[in-house]
């Protein structure tokens, strides 16, 4: 318990700290900025689902994508809030769609047929532009970086802040009971496909809005590019080594990460995968509870 | 008054007929044992009350209100509770949430962190689990694990628990202990229990009816004194 107040104001500082960043003036760290409240918005999200019940999805990048392909087509007719809006909305509908058939499976199957849709999905747009007789689209005058950066930040504490309350409300107690043993959960009176239904749609709105952020902030869409499966490995790495279900995880992730690909892969991108492998099978062999536990071991002593 | 109604029910895995044209019925704040050798079907007959298991006909009503159809966190909220005789916990979490979970999702509905833990406590309380409530159910005996499935029926607010072998594995000394809570629980809260025992002597002392079940099919049914009498039974049991 005395640990709440503490956490609380942590996450406040780090927050308002980002919230600097602008000031700074350079480019190059509102950047950096940027990237960190993009992977922060997106595993926070993929976490309400994903660490609380253990359905890890692996196409994650699907809402990401369609949140990018709904703004960018969007933005034709509305202005950049309402297309924005539309991209989340774009996104939880297609959890909604989707979360029944794939919810009913478990385990690898449910990580493997994750992954499979949003490939099927990725080829279906790109299909699609092809049909159109569209390769890439372009965006003018998109919103300038810090006003991008500042709608980010807001989605990764929104993220942040619903994954803390779910951690303790009892929303989340019924996700955990799920995870544990779903028969048992449905036996004591929890909806499970309901709720799992409803922690899919909440886990896919803001990845959906991300997407549309990062089309406007790189004023380029590409389909293969949207709905690249690295999006939805990083996720899912980032969230292992963080560590699974502590609301300060994602964020210890996020911020390895970052570092590591600055220090790294701007030099060696080609080596991308093979690190985000290899550091995937270091943590879930040697340090199950990831970053953030191995901080809370730390504090106790 | 009759709580739960069970008329006819049966049900078939492949040709296997686990449960033909079972009828009973259990009256309100009364203990009523389920008796049969292994395979006879007892646990079947728990799971298509309790809605895990569709069965293939007869029809159950529970507090006056049909079943059938019913999903099991449905029938869970209308005050009906069961254990697994294969043990459920939800292992990595701590025995205090186990039940915490059972009172904010069953038909107690207590909502809130302080209504659901007020109930959850006295769950544990009321089984002996108390003292450890702050351990990992994963962590606990299998005899632990089974007064936790109890508890966390029992902290859904359930007027009919289903208890599926729960006395398993304890001694001599604990049986006795389960016997008086079971006893007690009928007593303070009303509540009303079907139970499945291996331990012959304590579903005698526990029963105010049987109903014997031989493959699938009911061989006797009434007070514990008369179906230990029952010819069917004698031969089913003794040869
Ligand atoms: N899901 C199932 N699929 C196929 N057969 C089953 C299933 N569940 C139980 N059975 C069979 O039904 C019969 C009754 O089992 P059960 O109800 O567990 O008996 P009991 O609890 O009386 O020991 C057994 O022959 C068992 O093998
Ligand atoms: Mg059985």
């Amino acid at each position: 318990m005395t640990g709440k107040p503490f956490l609380i104001a942590a996450f406040a500082v780090v927050a308002g700290l980002l919230a600097l960043v602008p000031q700074l003036g350079s480019e190059y760290w509102l950047g950096v900025a940027f990237i960190v409240a993009m992977w922060i918005a997106l595993i926070q999200s993929w976490s309400l689902l994903s660490a609380t019940t253990g359905y890890i999805s692996l196409g994650h990048a699907v809402f990401y994508g369609i949140g990018a392909y709904v703004l960018v087509v969007s933005l034709d007719w509305m202005s950049v809030p309402y297309a924005l809006a539309l991209s989340g909305a774009a996104a939880g509908l297609l959890a909604l769609v989707v979360g029944l058939p794939v919810l009913r499976v478990k385990g690898p199957y449910f990580v493997i047929l994750t992954f499979g849709f949003a490939e099927l999905v990725k080829n279906l747009v790109m299909l699609l532009e092809t049909r159109l007789g569209q390769f890439s689209r372009m965006i003018f005058d998109a919103p300038s970086l810090e006003a991008l950066y500042y709608a980010m930040l807001a989605l990764a504490v929104i993220a942040t802040a619903l994954a803390a309350w779910t951690a303790q409300s009892r929303f989340g107690r019924g996700l955990a009971a799920i995870r544990e043993n779903e028969v048992a959960a449905e036996a004591i009176g929890v909806p499970v496909t309901r709720l799992k239904l409803f922690a899919f749609v909440a886990s896919a709105i803001i990845p959906g809005i991300v997407g549309g952020l990062l089309v406007l902030r790189t004023s380029y869409f590409a389909a293969d590019q949207a709905f690249d499966p690295a999006v939805s490995f990083t996720i899912v790495t980032t969230a292992i080594v963080g560590g699974l279900g502590r609301v300060s995880g994602p964020l210890l992730g996020t911020l390895f990460l970052v570092i590591l690909s600055e220090l790294l892969w701007a030099r060696f991108p080609q080596a991308y995968m093979m690190i985000l492998g290899a550091l995937l099978i270091v943590f879930i062999l040697f340090v199950p509870q990831g970053l953030a536990g191995l901080v809370g071991r730390g504090l106790k002593r | 008054m009759t709580i739960l109604d069970v008329q006819n029910v049966s049900k078939q895995f492949g040709g296997l007929k686990a449960l033909q044209d079972v009828s009973f019925s259990v009256d309100e704040g009364t203990i009523f044992g389920l008796m049969g050798a292994n395979g006879a079907g007892k646990t079947t007959l728990f799971g298509v009350i309790a809605g895990q298991i569709r069965p293939n006909g007869g029809s159950i009503s529970f507090a006056g209100k049909t079943l059938a159809g019913q999903r099991p966190d449905q029938i869970c909220r209308l005050g009906l509770g069961r254990t697994f005789q294969i043990v459920r916990p939800f292992g990595n979490l701590s025995v205090l949430d186990n039940v915490i979970v059972s009172a904010m999702y069953g038909s107690a509905r207590a909502h809130r962190l302080v209504d659901a833990t007020t109930a959850g406590r006295q769950a544990l309380e009321d089984v002996g689990l108390a003292p450890l409530a702050d351990q990992l159910a994963a962590s606990l005996t299998l005899s632990n694990q089974k007064r936790l499935e109890i508890a966390r029926a029992l902290a859904t607010g359930a007027r009919l628990v289903l208890l599926d072998e729960v006395m398993a594995g304890l001694t001599a000394t604990e049986v006795a202990e389960m016997t008086e809570t079971l006893f007690r629980l009928r007593q303070e809260r009303g509540l009303t229990i079907l139970i499945i025992e291996h331990v012959m002597g304590a579903l005698m002392n526990l029963s105010d009816r049987i109903l014997v079940l031989d493959h699938g099919v009911p061989i006797a049914m009434g007070p514990p004194e008369q179906v230990v009498a029952d010819e069917n039974v004698l031969k089913v049991y003794f040869g």
